[in-house]
């Protein structure tokens, strides 16, 4: 019980102190969603090797799913989280937010938010992410932790600490490096890839620059820009839409419609 | 319904291609009617240029300013104005 008034007064506390960050926000403190919750996604430890443990990919999915309330979200938003996350820590913010722009979560609103909260206070009390997500009803077997697979990578030997961990890739900067738009075994885009043929697209990382009208814009060196126009002030008749503009072999200026 | 602004911009820019800048105008102004941004200065940028092919130097300045005030950081805006810098009306005030 006492546990349970922690929390409420912690989100009372957040309420009075904070707005909701209805999106995956970056700073310097970590990737934060709702009322000031950090999600547990490290940053690539040496030699470019992820450091995210099995437990941290683990605990950021269950967070999420409890608080959206949805199907556990697929390991590739983790890993595109992480890579947003490495982006930011070497000085890359604007491509860093590219990276979130394109992982493409609903929009957090206050139960959410609060949802989110709940699940990291469980987790930090020593609840398992797989008993986290079997209280909200989908099976643990859904998240396919992969926690006991023999075939998933470790950091090799002479790593310091990080020896003998489990991580998602070798490499991650070459494994997203190597990717290329599409779609993978199952049918589904690849958003990460997307992404990084995008910034080959505009020429290298954009430079984040918010128009006067508040959009997020993202302009590419070669004078590409890619903006999201989706408030009211910022479009017209055309409704809210993705902008891309200036891009190599593409008209000039190319709208992506998006439902009001 | 809707208008299809991929579609309009595609005619907007045949007309331009062609030579066509009044029709290409109309296009443009129709596409800012009621869109406060000018897609973020897109618009404002483009019956600009299109005024400015048309001779009319003063429209031009004016539209060039309205992109730049809704995209300040876009370079091709900025000079486009500061092309014109000197246009103004001192001749009519003689």
């Amino acid at each position: 019980m006492r546990r349970v008034n922690d929390v409420d007064e912690d989100w009372r506390r957040k309420q009075a102190l904070s707005t909701v960050h209805r999106s995956l926000t970056m700073t310097d403190a970590g990737l934060i969603l709702g009322r000031e919750t950090i999600l547990p996604i490290a940053m690539a430890g040496a030699a470019g090797v992820s450091s995210l443990s099995v437990d941290d990919e683990a605990n950021a999915r269950a967070m999420l799913t409890v608080a959206y309330e949805r199907r556990p979200v697929p390991k590739r938003t983790v890993a595109q989280m992480r890579r947003a996350v490495d982006l930011w820590r070497q000085g890359e913010k604007a491509l860093a937010q590219l990276h979130l722009a394109f992982i493409g979560l609903p929009d957090v609103d206050e139960c959410v938010a609060y949802r989110l909260l709940l699940a990291k206070k469980a987790l930090e009390a020593g609840v398992s992410p797989e008993a986290l997500i079997k209280a909200v009803g989908f099976n643990q077997t859904a998240l396919d932790f992969e926690k006991y697979n023999r075939d998933q990578p470790r950091v090799p030997a002479g790593q310091g600490r990080e020896s003998g961990r489990w991580t998602s890739g070798a490499n991650n900067q070459q494994t997203f490096n190597e990717g290329r738009s599409g779609r993978d075994k199952n049918g589904l885009i690849q958003l990460a890839d997307i992404s990084d043929d995008l910034v080959e697209a505009m020429g290298g990382a954009p430079r984040l620059v918010i128009t006067p009208k508040g959009a997020t814009q993202f302009i590419g060196p070669n004078g590409s820009v890619l903006r999201f126009d989706l408030l009211p002030s910022q479009y017209g008749a055309q409704g809210p839409h993705i902008n891309l503009q200036n891009f190599p072999g593409a008209p000039p200026n190319v709208h992506i419609k998006l439902k009001p | 319904m809707t208008p299809d602004f991929n579609l309009l911009e595609r005619r907007a820019a045949d007309f331009f291609e062609k030579r066509a800048f009044l029709q290409a105008l109309k296009i443009y102004l129709h596409m800012a009617d009621g869109d406060a941004s000018l897609d973020a200065g897109y618009l404002g940028f483009r019956i600009g240029e299109c005024y400015e092919r048309l001779g009319d130097r003063h429209a031009a300045k004016f539209w060039y300013g309205r992109a730049v005030e809704e995209n300040p950081t876009i370079e091709k805006y900025a000079s486009a104005r500061r092309r014109l810098q000197g246009v103004g009306i001192d001749d009519l005030l003689r």
